[in-house]
């Protein structure tokens, strides 16, 4: 492309990269589908949702209170969506540390994935923290002995990362070949920081809840459950990457080489693999814990009941399905049981931040419409970014002019 | 409301308690990682060998239930979507005793008309196409050690075995049955034709095809000769 780029005037370039080769007027017309029509329409709410929660404060656009500060947007856009967008350290480690190779074709989706996911993550936390300028603190004042700093430092080192991680793509784009160079040559260095901090911090977001034994209902809290956390992360971006290598082969089909299409079948048996191991462990890790704390005896109760459909219905089941999916080879049942899982991880996270961690407030909390709104436009903007970066940067392909070094 | 719990760490109470556990489920683990390997009902580890209804064609084997590209390579359906594939009869005889074999790896893609493995004879290297597209999935490797088996066996000694989730398209442009007999005809007359040429007369029937019939016609340029059966010039 670079050689491209040099015979071309800018605007050309800009036609060609931007505009996908139509004029602007083509462009805008064919913005228009039904899909677009949706997400404009949430957008034009959502956008100024986010504005009137900066203008106004969390009273007057949310249902949190002192007795359930934590709410949907934590719950939500911070503990789900960082838990199920770990699929970009899970490919970069299985194919880089592990070498993997035959998983490759897998890896730029994913780290767009995992970065975008942390992006909008960061987004919600902002939106609910309020006073965005105060975001470097963590890095003035070293408040080391909180679990939240590690949050806060791990979070942000870990997005830096994904985005080196990920610049390859954009500088091929971008036909600079001399970047693309010296990128590579960091290339495995920011791989294993990034995987050390991985662990660190999905661990830690489950850690914080360590000082709250006696607020967290017992069925969910456990001095296990940093590794309850890490566990179930993994099985959640596990999940996660198929129900997305599933989506982008439908959507940007034409751009997967044929020979991906090939592979993506024996990919996601891998990968539904790895997730039946990883519920597998998950699920002997919860019971331990439960062990550990002599919790059962709470299990004969409203919350063991709500428990048990955590448990069996989003862990035993996909794990029962991820198994049964290996041993037909069938390709339908490991997708299922990934949403299964995806959606597991989802209700785990609501029970731990939100219901196990106000079981006996006095209020019940039940998230506002904003912050409904909220969350949905930052999964909006997210899915929007997501595709206008595949459309125009070698994510599901390889561009021929830059191949691995 | 009101109820509220006194968080005890249970360290040393249910330590005895907690490594039950922990061991019970490595035992299981075990054995839910042998139940992840084997598929529910297993798949016969039947030879590759295709049915020896046995047609020969003018000295040439050429079996049914097997698919014939016409770069002289064969496919023969193992399971769903999942072929072996390897080198016919005719190709085998018109160059004789190989020596070696390259072969794609493990993940490798081939595709159908496309190169997929390499004979070495005389130090000479012939292409062969892909009969089938897909994911090679396994690898021959007793043809490592000696490339031999071909020529004893062609149908037996399969090169590799390709995962294809189309493999029903590949094999639609494959030839099969009386159209595959027909083929074989129609190469062996063009080879005789050659030979008759190069060789003056033979044998009225044609006689029985000698191993490396090809190094007979032209001892030079026999490579040229088995490249333009197989399609590779």
């Amino acid at each position: 492309m670079s050689e491209h780029t040099m015979h071309t005037t800018p605007r050309e370039w800009i036609r060609e990269n931007i505009f996908l080769g139509k004029t602007v007027g083509e462009y805008i017309r064919s913005l228009i589908t039904p899909f677009n029509i949706i997400a404009g329409a949430i957008l034009a709410v959502g956008i100024p949702v986010i504005l009137y929660r900066f203008l106004f404060g969390l009273g007057a656009s949310t249902n949190l209170s002192d007795t359930n500060p934590w709410g949907m947007w934590l719950a939500f856009d911070m503990f789900f969506g960082v838990a199920v967008a770990t699929g970009g350290f899970i490919m970069v480690v299985g194919v880089y540390i592990f070498g993997r190779d035959d998983y490759k074709s897998m890896v730029r989706p994913a780290i767009l994935t995992g970065f975008l996911g942390y992006f909008f993550a960061i987004a919600g936390l902002v939106i609910d923290l309020g006073r965005p300028w105060f975001l470097p603190k963590p890095f003035i004042y070293f408040g080391t002995a909180s679990v939240l700093f590690l949050v806060a430092e791990h979070l942000a080192l870990y997005l830096t990362i994904q985005f080196f991680e990920f610049l390859p793509a954009a500088v091929e784009w971008l036909g600079w070949r001399k970047v693309r160079h010296h990128l590579h040559k960091i290339h495995i260095a920011l791989i294993i920081l990034g995987s050390v901090l991985v662990m660190g911090h999905q661990s830690a977001l489950g850690a914080m809840f360590l000082i709250m034994p006696s607020r967290l209902h017992p069925l969910w809290y456990s001095t296990y459950i940093p590794y309850l956390f890490f566990a179930s992360c993994i099985a959640g971006g596990l999940a996660m990457l198929i129900v997305e290598s599933m989506i982008s082969h439908k959507v940007f089909g034409h751009q997967v080489e044929a020979s991906d299409h090939e592979k993506i079948h024996r990919m996601t048996m891998g990968l539904g693999k790895a997730a039946g191991y990883t519920l597998f462990a998950y699920f002997c890790l919860k019971i331990l814990s439960m062990v550990h704390g002599f919790t059962w005896q709470h299990l004969w109760s409203g919350w063991g009941a709500w428990l048990g459909v955590e448990v069996i219905g989003f862990v035993v089941l996909p794990l029962w399905m991820f198994t049964r999916a290996v041993r037909t080879d069938s390709i339908k049942m490991v997708r299922a049981a990934s949403i299964i899982t995806v959606l597991g991880i989802l209700v785990n996270r609501f029970n731990v931040v939100v219901i196990g961690l106000n079981w006996n407030a006095p209020e019940v909390y039940i998230p506002h419409w904003m912050e409904v709104m909220g969350s949905l436009t930052l999964v909006t903007l997210g899915v929007l970014a997501f595709r206008w970066v595949v459309n125009r940067m070698p994510v599901l392909y390889r561009l021929p002019e830059f191949p691995d070094e | 409301m009101g109820e509220y719990f006194h968080f005890v760490d249970y360290v040393r109470d249910t330590k005895i308690l907690e490594y039950a556990v922990a061991f019970l489920f490595i035992g299981l683990f075990a054995i839910y990682y042998k139940l992840m390997q084997a598929p529910a009902q297993p798949v016969e580890a039947k030879e590759t060998v295709v049915s020896r209804a046995i047609n020969m064609i003018k000295g040439f084997l050429v079996p049914e239930g097997v698919s014939y590209h016409p770069g002289h390579t064969w496919a023969h359906t193992e399971g769903e979507g999942l072929a072996a594939v390897g080198v016919d009869d005719f190709a085998q005889k018109l160059i004789g005793k190989i020596d070696k074999v390259v072969l794609p790896q493990v993940g490798d893609t081939v595709r159908q008309g496309e190169k997929a493995w390499t004979l070495v004879i005389d130090g000479k290297s012939i292409d062969m196409l892909s009969p089938v597209s897909g994911e090679v999935v396994e690898v021959n490797a007793g043809l490592a050690e000696s490339a031999q088996a071909i020529n004893d066996d062609p149908y037996g000694a399969w090169m590799v075995k390709v995962q294809s989730p189309k493999l029903s398209v590949s094999l639609k442009n494959l030839l099969s049955g009386v159209m595959a007999q027909k083929w074989t005809e129609t190469a062996v007359e063009n080879l005789f034709a050659k030979a008759h040429v190069e060789m003056g007369a033979v044998a009225g029937d044609g006689g029985s095809p000698v191993s490396g019939v090809a190094k007979n016609l032209d001892p030079e340029h026999w490579d040229e000769v088995a490249k333009e059966f197989f399609l590779t010039e």
